[in-house]
């Protein structure tokens, strides 16, 4: 099955997410923080009209990044009720994100890359100093290995460092 | 012949709508059976359910309405009474027709003979008459009795194809209509709720000369068309069954048109008016059956339920509300919608602002559009909401059998059926408003015996009362019945271990009924099978205020409790205080705003003190615990420099610091910063907002840099990965497309530290006791004035009527003295200089110098103090002076803004101003000293009513307070006990209640004498058995009802 992922910058990395769990990506309007919120929350944004909360990417995959130049624009995750049909369709795995639109902040938007299902591997133990948990696989284009991003398990970070706090 | 799946739906659609008033109309037939008007109603309404069932096939139903249907028929032509019982009965239909009417497509298979016995064994006897007897004539077309009518061949056709028939009808004038007290007009008008009239005749030839025109009868002769069958018009219309005749259209009927698609079936889904059609079998459930009438074949495209008798009447008492069901969903999209659009409105307006100036054409477009969004918003909120009939509808049936089953007499009255509320929250009170009127039923009113016992009237009495108040939504249930004994209701706490001995000590009578909403609280010894078991008020608690709302209790124990309710009126739009704190916006819900405190750097000396190591906020003898929104927040508390736009940290921790904190403090630090900060306290710094917030019964202050305004905002839920936080209420979108945080005070109060318990606030009482007790006397308004030397002088503000400025030119001297005109009285003029041993004005009165007239609150005393200067108002706690200047006609003095102050006692100069004028309450002065216990906390009242006692003649003690007032009077005998309400330790209504609990002093006569005077407290004071209630500080009252009182 033919898919399309799409990547971004973060730091140095690239990864890759499904383009069907994406709702948009766009720039980052003004955020308000949140008194105690958990780390990596950095806030809610108004688009157009629907109240999302952001996320720091790096923070929540404790992914340090040096570059600093970025953090412009974010990629909003589809809704649960969003994703439902893609699901029933088969177009995508059952997978859980969230009841609110969540976004996360990256540094660049790379390409939206067309391949075959079959080209996802599994992840290897340790990628670029990410977990392997965070990861739904790796793809390999040429000698760059590109990390997917299991989104699934990012927004449950979220909600257990919530918790936590 | 197959229903059309859109008109059954209506059908069902109207036919539940029948149903819901059906209930309604019968319940009042119960009360009044002679009701014409409602008897006719509900005739309408069964006979249109009829219609229905019988077009759709839905024969089971059909039978039903058709009996219930003849029953009503004989009530309405008065052959048969309607018993109890009978309503009952029907009743039981009309239960049966719901049940058939969720689910029509079961509805053939529903058992429905149980009922129908019943029914028939009332209505039975008149169904068997009357078929025999069913005799109206069927007439030709063109037979005589039509000669004069000239009807269309499409209207005939048309009525024809409606399931009508048509009948020719003779009315005479005299017999049956004015014989019955009815206009023509006015039948003309019935019979076009029954059907439509289509043409009619006056048959002037039957007048035979003019002279006997009034005596004999004119026949009015007309053609009418309706859906009812013969054997019930003449019923109908009030006419002998010979005077109606049936007109055979059955030539005109066009042939029968089936639907082509086969046995669609429709599951109509109970509650949610969602319809769900599935293509299911081609099975002929639902199928017409040939009506055994043949003229009427009614035809799918001219739908009959189009001029039902039912709907035209609907139209006649109300006017036609046409209704489309929309899915809340889509609603809610909209309510989006409008919300983005005001967003985006708002953002044009911003923008296009500067661009007006060279395109003004582009103004009105901009107001247009303005205008247009705010109203569709509105419009669209609207859309939600429903009115609270919607709940109501339910109860007379609840209370009514409820109280049978439990033989109990009980009256319903429901107010406020209009208040409109969101849908959300109507339905989320449905069960809790239905559990508390079970509630009134079950447990509050008494059997009629025990009523009789205690003297009440058999029936009990329930109000329901909904009303619209301050943005919310009220509602009351009161009852009449038995109430709550908080005893009981302690004991019973303190058996489930929910509170202690101790607690329940401090607990007045109020807050022990409201124990009831603790958690698992249910006083019922054996829980009935009437209102629930093990869901108690605490449910109903809690279900209320997950909506924003509250509930309240209070109950007089015989006499009847009343459950208070107040409720937001919609969830989705809120009205909110915008405020902000560290640079931050924040939204707080306006309900729960108590109000806005605005303090200059002088009051907050005065108002801000610092109690066991803990802010308070100290509001009008009340103290609130107050926080820093920055410092509950953890988000920095800044100081945003108005001048250099910088930010920097706010260095004191607590506004009480800054005293201290002065310039010594300053001094270490570098001078940049100090002439910023100097800048500081002349600026923002210098006002300090606190917004005062309600918890329930409980208040605390939040302290914020700026309140932005109040606004209405669209309330976003919480996004769930923020729902730990329970200081958020929720978010919205500010008109700058910013998000902002709405507050939730509670939580809010729970974050900041704040426990609210009984233990807890008596601990801040009484440390505030403490500190009142340093402080101990009232705050005063005063006005500070001078005579133009340099003695200063103070008048409390409440003995003044008017100040007001007066030319020294038009001061006229008579003999007895000096006056002046003023509101068309002669003003005698009173200076200070003449009667108290103070200076006077060094020189002699300048001619344009304008003098200021001082009037006093005194009753029928025509004279005012000439001042030369009024300096100023001030609110301060006054401290008399031991040992500072005293004489004849001052309380004495007081430190006020830095100087000595001589406090006018007006009485005292005005006696010795007007001598004569004061002689006569001299006179009335007792021969025999009585004495009086004078109980005031306030030493300045203290003094200044002691003085006025003892200038009429009596002996006065005085105590601080109540209890100490207590002591005096077991040492020695008084005549009379004055005492203040608002003490420490003892106040006013303890010290009449101890009094009168002491047999020894239950005739001593206790007077009230204070500054509320409100006239609620004056007649609760006069029932708890004060002899009067005296507003302080008017000398001629009080001492006129004290000499009355002792006589």
């Amino acid at each position: 099955m033919r898919k399309q992922i799409a990547t971004f910058g973060l730091g140095e990395s690239v990864f890759g997410i499904d383009v069907l769990l994406i709702k948009e990506i766009s720039r980052i309007a003004e955020l308000t923080p949140i008194p105690e919120a958990q780390d990596g929350l950095v806030g809610l944004m108004n688009l157009r009209g629907q109240i999302v909360t952001v996320f720091d990417l790096s923070k929540i995959l404790d992914y340090h990044s040096s570059n600093d130049k970025g953090g412009e624009r974010v990629f909003i995750v589809k809704t649960q009720p969003e994703i439902e049909p893609f699901i029933t369709a088969n177009l995508i795995a059952n997978t859980t994100t969230s009841n609110d639109p969540a976004a996360f902040m990256i540094d660049t938007i790379e390409d939206v890359l067309e391949i075959d299902e079959s080209e996802i591997l599994p992840p290897p133990a340790n990628q670029g100093g990410l977990d392997r948990e965070l990861l739904s696989g790796v793809l390999k284009i040429e000698n760059e290995i590109i990390p997917l991003l299991d989104l699934e398990v990012i927004i449950n970070k979220t909600k257990t460092k919530s918790i936590n706090k | 012949m197959i229903a059309d799946r859109e008109l059954l739906v209506g059908f069902i659609g109207e036919a539940r709508e029948h149903l819901s008033t059906v209930e309604e109309d019968l319940l009042a037939l119960e009360k009044n059976p002679e009701d014409k008007e409602v008897i006719n109603k509900l005739f309408r309404k069964v006979h249109s359910i009829k219609g229905g069932a019988g077009f759709f096939g839905l024969d089971k139903m059909g039978s039903l309405s058709h009996v219930m249907e003849n029953l009503l028929s004989k009530v309405r032509s008065g052959e048969e009474r309607l018993a109890e019982g009978h309503i009952d009965i029907l009743l039981g239909g009309v239960d049966q027709l719901k049940q058939m009417v969720s689910d029509p497509e079961k509805s053939n298979d529903c058992d429905i003979t149980d009922v129908m016995t019943r029914l028939e064994s009332i209505a039975g006897k008149y169904e068997e008459g009357n078929k025999q007897t069913v005799s109206a004539k069927t007439l030709d077309i063109n037979s005589d009795a039509l000669l004069g009518f000239e009807i269309e061949e499409a209207e005939i056709r048309k009525v024809a194809n409606q399931g009508m028939q048509i009948y020719a009808s003779t009315v005479f004038l005299k017999k049956d209509l004015l014989d019955k007290g009815k206009s023509p007009f006015k039948y003309i008008a019935e019979l076009e709720c029954l059907g439509r009239f289509v043409d009619s005749y006056l048959n002037i030839d039957a007048v035979k000369g003019l002279k006997n025109c009034v005596e004999s009868d004119l026949p009015f002769t007309f053609i009418f068309a309706t859906i009812m069958e013969p054997d019930l018009i003449p019923a109908a219309l009030e006419i002998p069954e010979d005077q109606v005749a049936i007109i055979d259209i059955s030539s005109y009927v066009a042939p029968i048109t089936i639907n082509g698609k086969n046995g669609e079936q429709i599951v109509i889904a109970n509650e949610s008016g969602k319809k769900q059609a599935s293509k299911a079998k081609p099975s002929g459930d639902i199928t017409k059956k040939t009506k055994p009438t043949p003229t009427c074949t009614p035809v799918i495209n001219e739908p009959p339920m189009e001029t039902a008798p039912a709907r035209k009447s609907q139209g006649k008492a109300a006017h036609v509300e046409e209704t489309l069901r929309v899915h809340v969903g889509l609603l809610n999209r909209l309510i989006n919608l409008a919300g983005e659009l005001v967003l985006g409105r708002n953002q044009l307006v911003r923008e296009t602002q500067p661009l007006l100036r060279q395109h003004p054409s582009l103004l009105p477009i901009i107001q247009h559009i303005d205008h247009i969004t705010a109203e569709l918003q509105e419009r669209v909120m609207n859309t939600r909401m429903q009115p609270l009939s919607v709940l109501y509808g339910k109860f007379p049936r609840v209370v009514r059998d409820l109280s049978k089953q439990l033989n109990k007499e009980i009256d319903l009255v429901m107010n406020g059926d209009d208040v409109e509320l969101d849908k959300t929250i109507i339905e989320s009170i449905s069960d809790p408003l239905t559990h508390l009127v079970r509630n009134v039923v079950d447990h509050a009113i008494e059997t009629p015996e025990e009523r009789e016992k205690a003297g009440k009237p058999r029936r009990g009495t329930m109000t329901l009362q909904a009303y619209q108040e301050a943005g919310l939504v009220h509602i009351d249930i009161i009852d009449n019945g038995k109430g709550i004994d908080p005893e009981i209701i302690a004991q019973k706490a303190l058996e489930k271990g929910v509170i202690t001995q101790d607690r329940l000590d401090k607990m007045s009578d109020r807050e022990k009924v409201r124990l009831v909403f603790i958690p698992g609280f249910s006083t019922k010894e054996n829980v009935s099978s009437v209102s629930g078991r093990g869901v108690g008020m605490d449910v109903v608690k809690s279900n209320i205020e997950k909506n924003g709302g509250m509930v309240n209790i209070e109950s007089v124990k015989g006499e009847g409790t009343s459950v208070h309710m107040s409720l937001p009126l919609t969830l989705a739009i809120i009205s909110s205080l915008i405020v902000e704190s560290a640079g931050h916006h924040f939204a707080f819900p306006q309900v729960s705003i108590e109000e806005l405190v605005r303090l200059s750097v002088a009051e907050r000396k005065q108002h801000i003190k610092n109690v066991k190591g803990k802010e308070v906020l100290i509001l009008r003898g009340e103290l609130l615990p107050i926080m820093y929104l920055a410092d509950v927040l953890n988000i920095r508390r800044t100081y945003n420099d108005p001048l250099t736009g910088n930010i920097s940290q706010n260095r004191r921790a607590k506004i009480s610091d800054r005293r201290q904190s002065n310039n010594t403090d300053h001094d270490k630090e570098d001078s940049d910063n100090r002439t910023s900060d100097d800048r500081r306290y002349e600026h923002q710094e210098e006002v300090i907002r606190i917004l005062s917030l309600k918890v329930g019964e409980n208040r605390f202050g939040i302290v914020v840099d700026q309140v932005v305004g109040s606004e209405e905002i669209v309330v976003k839920p919480v996004p769930q990965f923020l729902r730990h936080l329970t200081f958020l209420a929720g978010a919205t979108i500010m008109g700058d497309g910013k998000v902002a945080l709405i507050l939730d005070v509670p939580g809010l109060g729970t974050k900041g530290g704040l426990i609210f318990t009984e233990a807890e606030k008596l601990k801040m009482e009484k440390s505030a006791e403490a500190y009142m007790e340093q402080n101990n006397d009232e705050s005063q308004r005063l006005l500070l004035f001078n005579n133009g030397g340099e003695e200063h002088f103070a008048l409390s503000l409440q003995l003044i009527r008017r100040v007001d400025k007066v030319d020294p030119k038009a001061i006229e001297s008579t003999g007895d003295g000096d006056y002046i005109q003023y509101e068309n009285q002669a003003i005698r003029i009173i200076r200070l200089h003449d009667h108290l041993a103070i200076k006077k004005p060094e020189k002699p009165e300048n001619h344009d110098h304008r003098q200021c007239l001082i009037l006093p609150k005194l009753e029928k005393t025509y004279a005012g103090i000439l001042v030369e200067n009024i300096v100023d108002s001030v609110e301060c706690r006054l401290k008399l002076l031991e040992g500072g200047p005293s004489m004849r006609g001052l309380v004495g003095s007081a430190i006020i803004n830095n100087k000595i102050t001589l406090l006018l006692n007006i009485y005292e100069l005005f006696e010795m101003a007007l001598p004569d004028k004061q002689q006569l309450s001299r006179k009335k002065a007792p021969n025999k000293k009585n004495r009086i216990l004078l109980a005031e906390d306030t030493q300045f009242y203290r003094e200044l009513e002691k003085g006025y006692l003892q200038s009429a003649g009596y002996e006065v003690t005085t105590a601080e307070d109540g209890a100490k007032a207590l002591d005096r009077l077991e040492k020695e005998r008084f005549d009379l006990v004055v005492t203040d309400i608002e003490m420490p330790n003892m106040d006013g209504w303890k010290l009449l209640n101890t009094i009168r609990g002491i047999t020894n002093f239950s005739n001593i006569p206790v007077v009230a004498l204070t500054s509320l005077a409100s006239d609620d407290l004056k007649n609760q004071g006069l029932t708890a058995g004060f002899s009067r209630w005296l507003v302080k500080l008017d000398k001629t009252e009080m001492l006129k009802a004290v000499h009355e009182v002792l006589a």
